[in-house]
């Protein structure tokens, strides 16, 4: 069985949860979020939190490279990873 | 509390709390410690909470004999300031102050500050600084080249009386971190493993002190109820622990994760506050007799001080106290 990766329909989805939810406007989906300073430690959580409620997955978090998480194209990565299960996203 | 052994507290920390009660809560969290006969109250330091000399004086201020033991990290200030504030508090108030001297600390604060200095040498480093400090205390000059520090004819004024000089703590589970308070004669504190871990090991317990919260009422049902009400589980805290687990080099924060997954939801030991983020320390839950043969159990193994959780209310410490009581009856009876 193949599994389509809808990366860039993630990605807008994330990039609008920086807007909305973390009031953080992202230039690229390439931007560093760690070593640029955007995310810090408590927007970290945040982010992962909501990404949790948004997609419904748990992310394990000890089985994870802290690199997953240093942009908006790698977090899309993750989703689609841990998303197997939901539909295909719609970009809006 | 009782006597032969030590007991501090722990001052709530400034991190969400409300700013213009926050004081008050200090000052009333003190007060209620040293009715407990607590000997202390630890103030925490880190980038994200306000100064704990302040606070320290906050406390001397609303409390008749109540000791602060004040976290002290290295990149924060020059050996001699710190000897100075304690020498200051001395001088102002005529009260003793023990000093908790931490070598590392939250990674982001630690990069923040530009501090990459590795662990084991973030310890070299506290042990020049405590010498430091120590030496200036005792009066006289003193020279000093080191490492990472250097004086030259430092004297420290005002000196300080022998019975004001401070008490000497130091945070560290790693072998570095308990071979530097042994060397510096300070009473190291741990974040305690499960007590098998000290009946195995007694040796490593001569001078030590543990950072422990207890929850401890009549019955273990009653103990649990309060327990899981005040710590619930929290996906944020969780999340909040797994990250600080993937970046932090802390000895004790493995140790304590290690310990989480061997333990059951509801053992005497608990670590789910630990687990959520809620607080550092392991907790001890349950019944009267259960907690206190535990902390017996760590005073056989050499634990002579007990550093408690933030207390929740005024309440609390007559559980702890009933706890402690029992612990030491136990002790003097097996003597």
């Amino acid at each position: 069985m193949t599994h389509s990766t809808p990366t860039s329909a993630w990605i807008i989805r994330l990039t609008k949860i920086f807007s909305e939810r973390l009031l953080i406007r992202i230039e690229s989906p390439d931007t560093d979020l760690l070593d640029s300073g955007i995310l810090d430690s408590m927007k970290l959580v945040e982010l992962l939190f909501t990404i949790e409620q948004e997609f419904g997955i748990r992310l394990p978090i000890a089985d994870l490279d802290i690199e997953s998480f240093r942009s908006v194209s790698r977090l899309a990565g993750l989703v689609d990873r841990f998303n197997v299960m939901s539909e295909v996203p719609t970009a809006t | 509390m009782t006597d032969s052994i030590e007991i501090f507290a722990t001052s709530p920390q400034s991190l969400g709390a409300d700013p213009p009660t926050y004081k008050e809560r200090v000052i009333q969290t003190a007060r209620w410690s040293e009715s407990a006969g607590c000997t202390g109250t630890l103030v925490y330091t880190d980038n994200s909470i306000v100064d704990p000399w302040m606070v320290a004086d906050t406390i001397i201020q609303h409390t008749a004999s109540l000791c602060p033991l004040v976290a002290v990290q290295p990149i924060y200030m020059h050996p001699y300031t710190a000897a100075k504030m304690a020498a200051t508090l001395a001088y102002l108030h005529g009260r003793r102050i023990y000093l908790n001297m931490v070598a590392g600390g939250f990674a982001n604060d630690l990069a923040a500050l530009n501090d990459r200095t590795p662990h084991d040498r973030r310890y070299a480093r506290l042990a020049e600084y405590v010498e430091i400090i120590s030496r200036l205390l005792d009066g006289g000059s003193v020279s000093f080249t080191g490492e990472f520090y250097g004086v030259t004819n430092l004297r420290l004024c005002p000196p300080v009386p022998a019975h004001l000089r401070p008490g000497m703590l130091m945070s560290g589970s790693s072998e570095s971190g308990l071979a530097t308070a042994r060397a510096c004669g300070a009473t190291a504190v741990v974040y305690p493993g499960p007590l098998s871990k000290y009946h195995s090991q007694p040796s490593s317990c001569s001078r030590t002190g543990i950072r422990v919260g207890i929850i401890a009422r009549s019955e273990a049902e009653s103990a649990w109820e309060t327990a899981h009400a005040r710590f619930p589980a929290d996906r944020k805290g969780q999340l909040t622990h797994e990250l600080a687990m993937k970046v932090s080099d802390s000895v004790w924060h493995k140790e304590l994760s290690q310990a989480a997954r061997m333990h059951s939801a509801e053992s005497t030991y608990w670590l789910v506050p630990f687990e959520n983020s809620k607080t550092n320390c392991p907790y001890l839950v349950g019944s009267y007799a259960t907690v206190a043969s535990e902390l017996a159990g760590y005073m056989t193994a050499g634990v002579r001080t007990f550093i408690l959780d933030i207390p929740h209310n005024e309440q609390e410490f007559e559980h702890i106290s009933i706890v402690f009581r029992r612990a030491m009856e136990t002790l003097t009876v097996s003597a």
